[in-house]
């Protein structure tokens, strides 16, 4: 599955990227697997928040090294370490963007501007630059300057009002992090369309993406039900308007098993991979107007049969029988999941702190016919690409090096971590 | 001002909410977008609630108003040879198929993407399946529902499927990139590629975490709540913190010196170890908050540098002063939906604004325009194509 990194549809094109955390890293994630050479830039003052989380012993030697998370969405990309807060930072920054083609940044809005490393000053640098800020709230309005992260961005799309059960309050997606990786896409796509736009015409341009805009537009049949009959969308539990039955089902061993019945002939399946129950051919679920009023009992009664499966067992022999179904797959089983394993989905890194490990394709969604995307280098380490920026982009002297070491423009180890 | 994608000519045939969120971005930054529908049903989506007066109707719907905006449609009936026969010329005209008809469907009918490159080599297709076009799933059937509950990780007592359309708009995002970047890439001088979008494997790389906890430290996570939402007067607040800093903060803010230490509810995949001290905890920040309007809450937060979020409900979203400053909402005046407020642009650029020229197209609207007008077909022709239900 390797391909000369030449060949890469992003090729040649060189990414200044100062996100921090999930969203904007996944976004230079993509396109770094995309082909493009990403520049991640950290403080050595300033790490990535990304550094201490995943649930690892942080207590352990260059614990900043080993994060699954951030070490999961960095990969494929290099590591510059630089002191925006001093000047030589600034102006090694101006001098990188000045070979760059895109600048990913997802501070709140405040932030580039008070750097000294507003669109305007950088465009002046790099004329056809190509920039995208992707804040919470966007880079104006009354609480441009509030700060968003996942949760909060997912609340405030109303992502929260339209999940979970009819009766029950409003819920938060499973992980409580839906948002982080869809913000990342959609700055994907923004990127990509600024790109065929440069392509075209040789202009690049500001792109202000708001989180919260971004995921409230992933709402637009939501908000459209209120300007048509002034109502708010229900909450519907697993159930679909179209689709009955249409749920989640425990299975043996505290397991679930997912079902969603399309019409007369899936059920009919149903019914016959659960051996024809006379119960099941009442008229209260002879058809699907019937199934639909009497869901609670369906439900119910499906449940009591369901409770007796092994839920991967199942969902096959569903399947087999043209009925959608697929087990609920618990941690430790996508590792191991033939088709996840067959699709290349996750791909094992050698990190030269953290060792060896699997981590998911950045571009696990999509297949190319002729370029297979890969892993081509896990995660950097803090500062770890310093000296080839420096030296072999920039033209900086050793002695010029060893200067902002000193000061501490650059370094490999955080400070007070 | 210009628009971006000006010029591109897409196909979006099979439908659905996957490929129509996918070209509806691409439809508002200038792309000519040309939806290719069944003859008398139209799109899947023309069928999906949100109705007018909770009617269904072709013209009714408000999920394909709101995906179909800035869209043209054409009805063509591709198992017959003659509609085969007008895709094979309308995809001569254009760079990009998206094509959510399913496995086989296309080659089925002669107009898969190798017919279709025979004589537009420039082509790219994306191709949407569930599970994608290789490996053992991948001509199982799926549902939002079952991508969902495939990619959470076990996480909680009883799964809740996450509400909307959100899976298949995810899926939609990751189909504008995969088809956006083959066209980069073909028109940087590469030969044009076919392109596999799985919406599973879309689904997980937003969920995708526990399994990589698991897979660095073969630890497997345990089940349990985390904080989420909580209630407090006339509605309910997420009172989210993330670093030391945000604990910190929200310590001092509901003078709960106990929420200083990492006790792991902030986190996603840590904490989960003592659900009966989340609860205990839970309950003393809902009595310091019970008194308070989530607005009230939120703004403070704001103010103090803290992540908080309100539940809002369609009607609060469309009054967010935040949103109105942004002109971020725009109006939709359909024929017979009437005048519909909506989401705009998902992210603003500003050298290549979004625009919002035409409501969504009725079933086959453009059928005289791109037929007659483009292809060249008479009068009497597409007389004799209605008849036998082609078109």
């Amino acid at each position: 599955m390797s391909v000369d990194p030449n060949d890469l549809p992003l090729a040649g094109l060189r990414i200044t990227d100062t996100s921090i955390m999930w969203a904007g890293p996944y976004l230079t994630n993509i396109l770094a697997t995309l082909g493009a050479e990403v520049i991640k830039i950290e403080g050595t003052k300033r790490l990535d928040p990304w550094r201490p989380t995943g649930g690892f012993d942080q207590s352990v030697d260059r614990w900043w090294e080993r994060s699954p998370f951030f070490n999961a969405v960095n990969c494929n990309k290099l590591s510059l370490t630089l002191d925006l807060t001093q000047p030589d930072g600034v102006s090694i920054f101006k001098e990188l963007v000045a070979q760059s083609d895109i600048v990913v940044e997802n501070f709140t809005a405040r932030v580039m501007p008070k750097l000294g490393l507003s669109y305007d000053i950088l465009s002046g640098i790099r004329p056809d630059l190509i920039m995208i800020s992707l804040p919470a709230y966007g880079s104006s309005g009354p609480w441009r300057d509030f700060p968003g992260f996942a949760k909060n961005i997912e609340q405030m799309s109303g992502i929260p009002q339209i999940t979970g059960l009819p009766d029950g309050p409003p819920l938060m997606s499973a992980w409580e992090g839906f948002t982080d990786p869809a913000a990342g896409v959609n700055g994907v796509v923004a990127v990509l369309i600024a790109l065929l736009y440069r392509q075209a015409t040789g202009q690049g341009q500001y792109i202000d993406l708001s989180q919260v805009e971004a995921m409230t537009c992933m709402m637009g049949d939501v908000i459209a039900e209120y300007g048509l009959n002034d109502t708010i969308a229900p909450r519907r539990g697993n159930r679909h308007p179209g689709m009955v039955p249409h749920g989640y089902f425990r299975c043996r061993d505290d397991r679930w098993v997912a079902i969603s019945v399309a019409g007369d002939a899936e059920w009919r399946d149903l019914t016959s991979v659960m051996g024809d129950p006379e119960w099941a051919r009442s008229p209260q679920f002879a058809t699907a107007v019937e199934r639909f009023r009497h869901q609670d009992e369906l439900e119910a009664r499906i449940e009591q049969w369901t409770l007796q499966e092994n839920n991967h067992d199942l969902a096959a022999r569903l399947q087999s029988a043209g009925v959608a179904a697929g087990p609920i797959l618990e941690s430790d089983e996508f590792v191991t999941d033939p088709h996840l394993i067959a699709r290349g989905t996750f791909q094992e890194v050698n990190h030269p702190v953290a060792g060896r490990f699997q981590i998911p394709l950045p571009t696990a969604a999509m297949r190319l016919e002729h370029t297979p995307l890969g892993i081509r280098r896990a995660a950097p380490t803090l500062g770890q690409h310093n000296h080839d920026v420096l030296r072999n982009l920039l033209g900086r002297s050793e002695s010029e090096i060893e200067r902002l070491a000193a000061l501490g423009v650059i370094g490999t180890s955080p400070v007070n971590p | 001002m210009a628009s971006a994608l000006q010029g591109i000519r897409i196909l979006e045939v099979g439908g659905g909410p996957a490929a129509g969120y996918a070209t509806r971005i691409m439809a508002g930054f200038g792309a000519e977008v040309i939806k290719v529908e069944t003859p008398g049903s139209g799109d899947s989506t023309r069928r999906s609630p949100p109705f007018l007066d909770d009617v269904p109707g072709p013209e009714r719907s408000g999920l394909a108003l709101f995906l179909d905006t800035n869209k043209k449609s054409v009805t063509l009936d591709l198992s017959q040879t003659d509609g085969a026969a007008i895709f094979h010329k309308l995809a001569r005209t254009a760079h990009l198929v998206i094509d959510s008809t399913g496995h086989g469907f296309l080659e089925d009918r002669g107009v898969g993407p190798g017919d279709l490159r025979a004589e537009n080599p420039d082509l790219v297709v994306t191709a949407i399946t569930p599970f994608g076009q290789s490996g053992p799933y991948a001509k199982w059937a799926s549902s939002a529902l079952i991508a969902y509950g495939m990619s959470v990780g076990g996480r909680v007592e009883d799964p809740v499927q996450i509400g909307g359309n959100l899976v298949h708009f995810l899926a939609g995002l990751h189909t504008a990139v995969a088809a956006l970047v083959a066209l980069y890439d073909q028109r940087e001088g590469r030969p044009a590629q076919q392109v596999d979008v799985s919406i599973w494997e879309g689904t997980l790389m937003s969920a995708v975490y526990p399994a990589v906890a698991y897979a660095f430290s073969g630890v497997k996570k345990a089940r349990g709540p985390l904080l989420g939402l909580l209630p407090c007067k006339d509605g309910y607040i997420g009172l989210n913190a993330y670093t030391v800093e945000q604990r910190r903060g929200l310590a001092e803010f509901l003078d709960m010196p106990e929420l200083e230490a990492n006790l792991g509810w902030s986190s996603a995949t840590s904490g989960r170890d003592a659900p009966e001290e989340l609860e205990k905890i839970k309950s003393r920040m809902i009595d310091r908050i019970k008194d308070r309007t989530p607005l009230e809450l939120f703004e403070e937060g704001g103010r103090r540098r803290l992540p908080f979020g309100l539940a809002p409900t369609a009607a609060d979203m469309l009054g967010f002063k935040q949103h109105n400053e942004r002109n971020f909402f725009e109006e939709s005046d359909h024929p017979v939906m009437g005048r519909i407020p909506l989401p705009g642009a998902p992210f603003k650029m500003t050298a290549t604004p979004w625009k919002s020229e035409r409501s969504a197209p009725a079933l086959g609207e453009h059928n005289i325009e791109i037929f007659a007008g483009e292809l060249g077909y008479s009068k009497a022709e597409l007389a004799l194509l209605a008849q036998r239900r082609v078109i």
